[in-house]
Parts: structure tokens; C-alpha cells; sequence
């Protein structure tokens, strides 16, 4: 039974990389729009330590490791999971894949998934030849450190994924699919960390950003990997980071539903 | 000189071979393969002010191509076009002035506001004057019976009002030369006997040139005086409906109804000449003959002499098998008119 | 004659565009908001990090603010006029150019006044506050000539960014595909013009000064308002460089109109 549905999913998976490939120069011109925003917020952060030996509390060799984490974690998660629901049911698609016997949520983490390891690999080894190329960075110390680091990036991948799935569900209600995603990569480049480390944030911003599913993004895992945020501090985060991706799950799943009675009532 | 003439017209695309699963799209992605297709082969088409033709063939005959390098969408590879007396492609915008194009797939309304509204971006795209367009817009309105839903946004429309309001659109700006890509498909048959109808009395009243493709046999019949089939490509027929029908269809066939004595009958009718019964029950034969050298009256007296005749019909010949024989090669064109 | 039509007809279009997207409340008010928002957090991003730092590379954070609002209206202004542009990959692929095609008007018209973006309102104002802002924050020393250059700079950055984006939308004539991310790339290099290029080294400072200008912009008229750099003179060359622009983009959408193949069996 389960090994069936593993095999269901595993081929959504697996068309989602020949989708990917199918579109061969959109898909690599992504991966470029993403490294041209963190060759921007790179550039900057290189001329705000110019001539200093640090910013905050921060030391170049560990704003750099921050920066690579950044450009790591953001990349992950493919956005395109939102676009394939807009574009289902602007073409009337979204009937034949309900129809599918498949749960709908859990097709779309697999091909999520499918389109993450496709540009995770090319990711993984963009950062790699980056960090390499910039000199010294700051790294964990143990295999314990790598392990939490590992667990913090798995939290980081469910929670954007849900984000964007919840935040991608409002198009059953709007046709304006665009401005939601705009608001959520905006809210989420700027609450996760992904541009400035929540540490700059003057302290009223600094708790709005704590009490977000944001910061599990980037903040937790550079912190974990860097061992800014180490011990229960750590701990503690993971746990809030588990607590978020449940209640996004859930919300997830709540919405949904009302999506599908506004579905099925209001003939979409 | 002729309205629409098209020498030589040749159109090839390159479409890409690729290999089916994943292993073919990862190959396509390092050494991409491409093949020609050759859509339209040497097409010669010669078109005169006021004709109604008909552009008939197979899916993926070369008919949409045709029509894409006739109103200047689309560059041919080979060959020269030229309507109104001019390069279509070249003076795309030019020639647009003087050309209406319905597509039965796609509309020309814009979607959100009411039908008059695009009427009167129409009128200001291409420059209408306000006196042409009153009378444009009441002559087509009563003609196509638009009154009933000239307040409603297209995309409350049903499919046989939209494609009356496109009709009305591409009429509007007095085109001299009207091209339709299937305009009465997925239409009932009401509908379309009302658009054929239309376009019959345009073509009479106002001297638009139509060119029409479809795959509904009676457009070709009631509307189109020609006929022009195009099959890979190339142009296979040219001329009269009637023409193709009397130098391809040698058989009629009869049915007979009789009070009784059909077996009989039958076996007596199938011994004569050119003649041969196809079906025959007590009360009931069907006799095919052959109708170049037999009448359709000879026969019916033959069988009254000979039996108890109480009815009989005549089926029409079928223009869809006509045609379906014609891609499939199975009827000689020698001498067809091409 | 022809070109007070085409102006006369590219604004009855907008209007109608507009009068149709104002029906739709719901999307109108998400698209304003998110528009505003998005802008709103560039410039949180600044001001949290001018709280730490008081200049960048001898930049001041009204200065990059300057720059910041310059893009943002120009931003503004292709998407609540142009935003057309963005559906090229749409109308190439689903054979609605064959429709504009065979009209008497210009493709180019009719591809831009397609749709219009109702976020482009927000943009435009929000841009227009914070360059006002900017302007009173930073010690210019105003004559006639810089009060002039202005107006004509905005208009510059306005064309620029429409043909540069038209440009880049023409792609969807080469790579057949309803999603297409090119454009974007494209769009999303004028985030190197927010902040001065010296920051990004010789390479990136050449790729937005001559080969997709979005310097002249920003960065170019910053730096002669702001008396950053001898060569900010040439920011009087705004004007040149949007024509330049738009003639190349014209260039390229005919280009690829050639391979056009209009779709359809």
C-alpha cells in the first residue's frame, strides 16, 4: 500500500524534472535571476565592511557564510508550485487533477520536491564554487552542529513550501495571482533574513520578525550553521520552526477546503 | 487582375524529434534534433473579385498555413502572394484595412465589455466613418439579429451569438475580401444555416469576396460556388462543387418501397444493365445505378413496369464520401478543372 | 496624421483597460497593496541598513534612496501603461498575435495597451513620494539646469525601462514557451541600478551602463545631481540612450515577428 503511493508520487516526481528539462532555458535563466538578487545583496554587504573588521557584531567571514546560506536556502524551494495551481485553474485543469486519485496537497509537495533536487544539486554546487571563491567562511564545528544544521534546512524546505502553497491557494478567490506572490517573496526575502540578518532589525521589527514562520527560512538554519543561534536557543527555535510547519499544514489543509466548497458550489 | 493570386506558395517549418521519457529530454537538451516539414508544396491560387470558394481538406492539410501566408501573418518560404494587389506580408497593415478574418476558434470581441463597445473600438481601429459605420452597424445588426445581446459582455455570450458578432465585426469596416477559418464549428444547426444564409447575402448584396475553410460540407454547398481541396500540402481540385460531383460520383442509389414482390423484383432489376441491387427485403429494394448511362426516371419506370411500386427517394449524392475518396486518392481528378 | 492616432488610440485603449480592471475590486486592491508593500519593504531595507551604517561606498541612504525611487517610478510607469509587454509570451503562443496582426494598427501598440496594471498606480505615486523625500533630505545645490533635468531624466527613465522590458518580453518569439522567465532575468537586473554600481565592480557597472542601461536611470543622474562623479555630465545623455533603446526595441520585436509562425493546426 504505501509502497504504491511512494511509487505515485515518485512519478510525479519524476515528471516534474522532465517538465523541468522540457523548458531547458527558462529553467536556467531562473537559477540566474536568483543569483543576480544575491550578487546585488552581496555587493552591498561587501562595500558596507569595506575598511571594517566588522558590522554589528557580525565579522566578514561570518556575514559571507551568512550570505551563501541565504542564496542556498532560498534557492531550494522551487516557487513554482503556485504557478502550476494558478495555471491549472485558469485553464480549467485543476477539474481533471482533482479527479485524480491522488491527495492534491501531497502531489504537490512531490513535484515540489522532484523540481528541488533538480536545482538543489545545481544549487548546492553554485554556492560551493562561490564560497570557495570568496575566501574564508565560518563553519560548524561538529557533526552534531551539521545534523541540527540538516534538521533546520528540512524545517526551512516544508515551511517555504507551505507558504507559497497557502499563499498560492488565494487564487481561487483572486485573479491577481501575481501580486500575491510578489507579496509573499517580499515579505519572506525580508522576514527571513534572507537580506539583512534579523539581528539589524531595530527591536520592535526584530520581535514582528520572531513572532513570523519566516525567520525558519534563512535566519535558523545560517544560525544553526554558523552557531550564532547554538544550544537551547537552537533547540528551542527548532521546535518553534516544527510548531510552524504543523500550523501551516493545517491552515493549509483548512483552506483548501474552503477553496474546494467555493469550488464546487460556486462552479469556479 | 485577380483578387487573391497566389503562385508557387511553399511554406516549411523545422519541428524538433525528440525521444519519448526522460532519457529523450535529456538527450534533446544536449544535442537537439530537427526535422522539415514541408506544410504547404507549390500552392497556385487564383481568386476573382465577388467568388465564394471553398478551402477544404484533412486536418493538417496545409489549409490554416494557406490562409496565415494569404493575410500576411506568415512569410511562405517559397512562391508569391498578392490581395488587393498587394504583398500581404510586406504591406501587412495596409492590406488589413481591406480584409476581415473570422476565426471559428477565437473571437474578436474583447472579453470583458459589452458587444457595442467593441464594435466601436473596431469602428476607431480602423478608421470608420461615423456615417459608414450607422449604416454598417444597423444593415449587419438586422441581418445577424445582434439587437438581442449588443449589451452583453463577450464572455457571456453563447458560441452561435459570438460567432454572430464576430461575423458582424469582420463585415463592418466594408472588407473587399473576407477569410473564414471554420466559423460555423461546434454551432448548431440552426446557427449555421443562419451564417450561411448571411454570408450568401453579403456576398450578393455587398460584393465581398469569401474564402471560406471548413469541414462542414454543407457550407461548401450552400455558400461557395468553388471548390478548392489541398491534401499534404498540395492543391488536389480546383473548380465546381457540381463538377467534382459529376466526374466522381457514377452512382446514385434508389429505394424503392412496394406493396410486396421486393425479392422478385430485385432479382429481375439486377439482371439489367448498369444496374444492381444492393438491398432488397419483401417491401423495401435499394438499387444503385449507374447515372450516366441510366436516368434516375429510367429506372424508376424500369421498376414500375416490373413491380408494384408505391414510393421512392433518391439519396443525394455524398459529398463527405466524395471528398474523404478524393484525400484518400481513390477518385482520378485527370481533367477535374485543376 | 498616423501618429496622433496612434497616441489618440493608446490611450482610449488604457482608459478601457483601466475602467475594466477598476471592475474587479478584490484583484485591484491585492495588486495595489502588494505593489505598494513590495516597495514599501525595499525601503525598510534601506533604512534598516543605514541604522547600522551611515554611508555605503560614500553613498548617504537618501542618496540611494534617490536611486531607489527613480526605478520605482519608472517601474510604475511600464506596468500601469505597458504592462501589455509582459503578456508577449501569452499572445505569441496562443495565436492571439495572429488577431493584432491582422488589424490596421501598429502590433506594437496593441501588444503594449494589451492589459494594463493597476499596481502601476501605487508604484508611480509611492516612487514620486519618496523622490520628493529624497530630494529634500539630500544638499543639492539646485540651479535652473538641475531643476530642469528632472523631468526629462524621469521621461528617459520611463522610455528606457518600457523598451528594455519590451525588448526582453520579444524573447517569447525564440523560446517557445508560455512561461517564460527571461524577461524577468532581464527585469531583475535593474536591481544592480538601486545601488550605485561602484559597488559591484567594473563588470556589473558596464552590463547597466551599456548593455542594459538602467544605469542612466539611476545611477547616472544621481551622481551629476549629487556631484558624484565628473562623469555624471553625461547624464544629460538620458534622452539619447531611451531613443537608442526604443529603436533597438523595435528592432527586435520585428525580428522576431519574421519567426513567427502563428499557431494553430
Amino acid at each position: 500500500m504505501l509502497r504504491l503511493a511512494l511509487r505515485k508520487y515518485r512519478r510525479f516526481a519524476a515528471l516534474a524534472i522532465q517538465e523541468t528539462l522540457a523548458y531547458r532555458i527558462p529553467y536556467i535563466v531562473n537559477m540566474v535571476s536568483i543569483v543576480v538578487t544575491y550578487a546585488v545583496i552581496f555587493g552591498i554587504w561587501a562595500a558596507v565592511f569595506s575598511g571594517k573588521a566588522s558590522v554589528g557584531d557580525y565579522a566578514w567571514a561570518e556575514m559571507k557564510t551568512y550570505l551563501v546560506i541565504s542564496l542556498f536556502m532560498s534557492a531550494l524551494v522551487s516557487g513554482s508550485s503556485e504557478y502550476r495551481t494558478s495555471r491549472q485553474i485558469r485553464t480549467g485543469n485543476i477539474a481533471i487533477e482533482l479527479l485524480r486519485p491522488a491527495d492534491y496537497q501531497l502531489s504537490s509537495l512531490s513535484i515540489t520536491l522532484g523540481n528541488s533536487l533538480c536545482e538543489g544539486v545545481l544549487v548546492s554546487l553554485a554556492c560551493l564554487a562561490f564560497a570557495f571563491a570568496t575566501g574564508p567562511g565560518v563553519f560548524p564545528p561538529d557533526a552534531l552542529s551539521w545534523a541540527l544544521f540538516v534538521v533546520s534546512c528540512l524545517i526551512a524546505i516544508a515551511t517555504k513550501f507551505l507558504l507559497v502553497y497557502v499563499f498560492g491557494l488565494a487564487c481561487f478567490w483572486t485573479n491577481s495571482l501575481m501580486g500575491i506572490s510578489w507579496l509573499r517573496k517580499g515579505l519572506t526575502d525580508f522576514f527571513s533574513g534572507a537580506l539583512i540578518p534579523l539581528a539589524f532589525f531595530p527591536g520592535w521589527l526584530m520581535t514582528v520578525a520572531d513572532w513570523l514562520p519566516f525567520r525558519n527560512i534563512v535566519w535558523v538554519p545560517a544560525g544553526a550553521f554558523t552557531g550564532r543561534i547554538a544550544g537551547a536557543d537552537l533547540a528551542r527555535s527548532l521546535a518553534v520552526g516544527v510548531a510552524w510547519v504543523v500550523a501551516l499544514w493545517l491552515i493549509a489543509r483548512f483552506v483548501w477546503s474552503r477553496a474546494m466548497r467555493k469550488v464546487t458550489i460556486q462552479g469556479g | 487582375m485577380a483578387i487573391i493570386e497566389a503562385t508557387g506558395l511553399c511554406k516549411a517549418y523545422e519541428s524538433a524529434v525528440k525521444e519519448a521519457g526522460l532519457a529523450g529530454a535529456v538527450k534533446h537538451l544536449f544535442k537537439p534534433e530537427y526535422r522539415e516539414i514541408n506544410a504547404v508544396r507549390d500552392v497556385n491560387l487564383s481568386i476573382e473579385s465577388g467568388e465564394t470558394v471553398a478551402y477544404v481538406g484533412p486536418n493538417g492539410a496545409g489549409k490554416s498555413t494557406t490562409i496565415k501566408m494569404l493575410t500576411g501573418i506568415l512569410m511562405p518560404s517559397a512562391g508569391t502572394v498578392s490581395v488587393n494587389g498587394m504583398d500581404p506580408y510586406r504591406e501587412r497593415m495596409e492590406n488589413a484595412r481591406r480584409i476581415g478574418v473570422v476565426f471559428g476558434q477565437r473571437t474578436q470581441l474583447w472579453w470583458d465589455i459589452p458587444v457595442r463597445e467593441s464594435f466601436t473600438l473596431i469602428r476607431d481601429i480602423y478608421g470608420i466613418s461615423a456615417a459608414r459605420y450607422r449604416d454598417n452597424l444597423s444593415y449587419l445588426t438586422e441581418v445577424l439579429g445582434l439587437a438581442e445581446f449588443m449589451d452583453m459582455s463577450a464572455r457571456k455570450l453563447s458560441l452561435g451569438q459570438r460567432m454572430r458578432a464576430d461575423l458582424a465585426v469582420s463585415f463592418l469596416h466594408d472588407p473587399a475580401v473576407v477569410f473564414l477559418d471554420e466559423p460555423t464549428i461546434g454551432l448548431d444547426v440552426a446557427v449555421r444555416e443562419r451564417i450561411r444564409a448571411f454570408l450568401a447575402r453579403v456576398n450578393r448584396e455587398r460584393g465581398a469576396t469569401i474564402l471560406l475553410t471548413s469541414h462542414d460540407l454543407d457550407d461548401i454547398r450552400d455558400v461557395c460556388e468553388r471548390l478548392v481541396i489541398i491534401d499534404h500540402g498540395t492543391v488536389i481540385y480546383d473548380g465546381k462543387l457540381q463538377t467534382l460531383l459529376d466526374l466522381c460520383v457514377r452512382t446514385r442509389t434508389m429505394h424503392l418501397r412496394l406493396a410486396s414482390g421486393g425479392d422478385a423484383l430485385a432479382a429481375k432489376l439486377d439482371k439489367k444493365a448498369n444496374l444492381q441491387t444492393i438491398a432488397h427485403s419483401d417491401c423495401e429494394i435499394s438499387v444503385e445505378f449507374d447515372r450516366f448511362a441510366l436516368s434516375a426516371r429510367d429506372v424508376a419506370a424500369l421498376a414500375i413496369e416490373s413491380g408494384d411500386v408505391i414510393d421512392f427517394r433518391i439519396d443525394e449524392p455524398d459529398i463527405e464520401r466524395v471528398i474523404k475518396n478524393v484525400y484518400e486518392g481513390k477518385l482520378d481528378l485527370a481533367g477535374a478543372g485543376k | 496624421m498616423k501618429a496622433i492616432n496612434t497616441v489618440w488610440l493608446f490611450f482610449r485603449f488604457l482608459s478601457q483597460n483601466t475602467k475594466i480592471k477598476l471592475e474587479y475590486k478584490l484583484d485591484s486592491f491585492i495588486l495595489f497593496v502588494s505593489g505598494a508593500a513590495l516597495q514599501a519593504l525595499g525601503f525598510l531595507f534601506i533604512a534598516v541598513l543605514f541604522s547600522k551604517v551611515p554611508n555605503i561606498a560614500g553613498w548617504t541612504q537618501w542618496e540611494i534612496i534617490f536611486m531607489l525611487a527613480a526605478i520605482y517610478i519608472s517601474e510604475g510607469l511600464v506596468s500601469f501603461a505597458f504592462e501589455g509587454a509582459w503578456q508577449m509570451a501569452f499572445l505569441v503562443n496562443s495565436g492571439e498575435m495572429d488577431r493584432m496582426l491582422l488589424r490596421p494598427v501598429s502590433p506594437v501598440l496593441q501588444i503594449l495597451t494589451f492589459t494594463m496594471g493597476i499596481h502601476g498606480i501605487g508604484n508611480m505615486a509611492l516612487g514620486a513620494v519618496l523622490l520628493s523625500l529624497s530630494l529634500s533630505h539630500v544638499h543639492v545645490a539646485w540651479t535652473f539646469a538641475r531643476v530642469l533635468f528632472i523631468p526629462i531624466f524621469i521621461v528617459s527613465a520611463c522610455a528606457i525601462r518600457t523598451a528594455i522590458s519590451f525588448a526582453a518580453n520579444c524573447s517569447a518569439f525564440w523560446l517557445k514557451s508560455y512561461y517564460n522567465a527571461f524577461p524577468l532575468m532581464v527585469y531583475q537586473m535593474a536591481d544592480f541600478a538601486k545601488y550605485p554600481s561602484s559597488i559591484f565592480g567594473k563588470a556589473i557597472e558596464s552590463l547597466i551602463l551599456f548593455v542594459l542601461p538602467y544605469g542612466f536611470i539611476s545611477y547616472v543622474p544621481a551622481c551629476w545631481l549629487f556631484g558624484k562623479a565628473w562623469w555624471g555630465i553625461f547624464a544629460w545623455g538620458s534622452p539619447l540612450v531611451a531613443l537608442w533603446c526604443c529603436l533597438a526595441a523595435r528592432w527586435v520585436f520585428y525580428r522576431g515577428l519574421r519567426r513567427y509562425d502563428g499557431s494553430g493546426n
